[in-house]
């Protein structure tokens, strides 16, 4: 298969404290790669491993075909990154701010202006053209991913985009995330599981220091539907003597729990959103 | 070279919304009328106090007559000032940018980090030199209106060493600002090697070759010291100021940021 990126045997060591194992492994073109794992397991090293940011111990990176190598900046034009935290110049407008980027990454410039225009409003930010300053966690997340969308890079990748952003906020730079895909190939970490389910493809899930577990949305499917279901019932009456009726059956139910995303759908509905 | 532009730009633009560029020119403007002004004012003050200092039995202070001269040596008893507030100023060039995580974007970009340091390099020796004309004029102007810059030697000769101290403190804190993480560390640095060339300077002979020479540079106005002192000072400084720039690029381009 034709892959964007390739991870072989990365290991890499802070102070002792190895955060990454011998990792290897694939993101093939144009899929949602989930990069999931717990706090502190090694998804930001390995995102900035990809870029070149950091040295690795052992192992070779591969983006495009192309050899990562430390400091040099080469792989770096088939990559889109949004950081956790983008942080931006605050005296800077957002075209400004775009117009260095595209600079930076050598859009043709009878490109530039029509780039920024239609990356603006893909976004939706075409209609805050003030001082990047007075914007909001939201808003600033937003215009991170327009950064990383402007060159159109064969890959984006995005450290924990949703992870500091109310529901609302989520769920649109998901959206955003998601036809972009359209275009680029995308990974990206969470430890949010509603998140990958959501728009994810590929998953990969990193735990001590190793991928864990790798493979598509079907295969995560095809495993946990084995003796799970998910059933929603109009009243929570209905509900009640549906759990007789199976009791009624000796039928054992071994776990039971409120659907996840209740109190999710109870805030979309209050502040008057549809959920997807 | 497109890179290179788009990122001086920046630096530029930062300059004037940052409002530094605005407070540095309104400190030399403010420095460079003091001079001239303690000097024309210092006589005024000790007639004004004569009666005062006679009471209490201070008595027999000669003013000295006042001149040009004493308007420039005031100049040069104020200039380190300037060289301290630009060196505060722009010690966070840099270490904003890592704490922030303002690089990040720009480096993750494929911008070369030398192109980076280039471009702070350059708007910075633009401030500097802005600073400092506009210092020394008006200073210049002001003299040249009470008294006569001709009565002063090498005039130009001062002011050009004490610029290019300037210059060669900058590629200090260029070097520092690749090494430090914070303000702070930066400050301490530049601070540093500053210090430790004032200390060696007690040697007299190995005063000869340190770059702190340049800010005594006030010596050669009355004519008393040649210009041609200066030609071992001088060429330490540029090679000092090469290796800080050289230095800095290849720490600069391995930096964790």
């Amino acid at each position: 298969m034709d892959n964007i990126l390739s991870i072989k045997g990365i290991s890499k060591s802070f102070g002792g404290k190895k955060v990454l194992d011998d990792l290897t492994f694939e993101v093939p073109r144009n899929s949602v790669y989930g990069f999931v794992g717990k706090n502190g397991a090694g998804k930001t090293t390995t995102m900035k491993l990809i870029l070149g940011l950091y040295q690795p111990d052992k192992g070779e990176i591969y983006v495009n075909g192309k050899k990562v190598s430390f400091g040099q900046n080469e792989t770096n034009k088939y990559i889109g990154y949004l950081p956790d935290v983008p942080e931006f110049y605050g005296y800077m407008k957002p075209t400004e701010y775009l117009k260095l980027c595209a600079e930076i990454t050598d859009i043709p410039k009878n490109e530039v202006d029509s780039r920024i225009k239609e990356i603006l409003t893909l976004v939706g930010l075409d209609k805050d053209n003030k001082r990047i300053k007075g914007f909001s966690r939201g808003m600033k997340q937003r215009l991170g991913i327009a950064q990383a969308l402007l060159s159109k890079p064969a890959l984006l990748i995005c450290d924990e985009p949703t992870s500091a952003l109310d529901p609302m906020g989520r769920k649109e730079i998901l959206d955003i995330l998601k036809s972009a895909s359209k275009e680029t190939t995308v990974i990206f970490s969470t430890h949010i599981l509603t998140d990958v389910e959501r728009i994810c493809d590929n998953v990969g899930i990193l735990h001590e220091g190793k991928l864990a577990w790798q493979g598509t949305m079907e295969q995560v499917g095809a495993i946990s539907s084995n003796k799970s279901f998910q059933v929603e019932f109009d009243s929570n009456e209905d509900m009640k003597k549906a759990i007789e009726a199976i009791k009624s059956q000796n039928i054992n139910i071994s776990n039971l729990e409120m659907k996840d995303s209740n109190l999710e759908n109870l805030f979309m509905e209050v502040i008057g959103h549809e959920t997807a | 070279m497109r890179q290179l532009n788009a990122f001086i730009k920046k630096e530029w633009m930062e300059q004037f919304r940052t409002n530094k560029l605005l407070i540095i020119m309104i400190v030399s403007v403010m420095m460079g009328i003091m001079a001239p002004a303690v000097a024309k004012l210092t006589p005024v003050l000790f007639e004004a106090m004569a009666d005062t200092l006679a009471e209490q039995g201070i008595a027999g202070i000669e003013v000295g007559e006042v001149t040009a001269l004493t308007s420039w040596q005031q100049f040069y008893k104020n200039i380190s000032m300037l060289v301290i507030v630009f060196v505060i100023m722009y010690s966070g060039s840099y270490t904003t940018e890592y704490q922030r995580g303002t690089l990040i974007n720009i480096v993750t970009k494929g911008m070369s980090r030398t192109k980076i340091l280039v471009s702070k390099l350059l708007v910075q020796l633009v401030v500097w030199t802005m600073a400092y004309v506009v210092n020394f004029a008006t200073t210049y102007v002001y003299t040249e209106y009470y008294w006569d810059n001709s009565e002063v030697k090498n005039c130009i000769f001062a002011g050009l060493m004490v610029y290019i101290f300037g210059i060669w403190t900058i590629g200090l804190l260029t070097l520092a600002s690749s090494i430090g993480d914070t303000n702070m560390s930066v400050l301490l640095i530049t601070g540093g090697v500053v210090a430790v060339c004032y200390i060696l300077s007690i040697v007299p002979d190995v005063a000869e070759y340190m770059p702190t020479k340049m800010l005594g540079a006030v010596e050669v106005l009355d004519g008393s010291v040649s210009t041609a002192n200066y030609g071992k000072a001088i060429a330490v400084l540029a090679a000092t100021y090469i290796m800080s720039i050289v230095g800095a690029i290849l720490i600069f381009r391995k930096k964790k940021i």
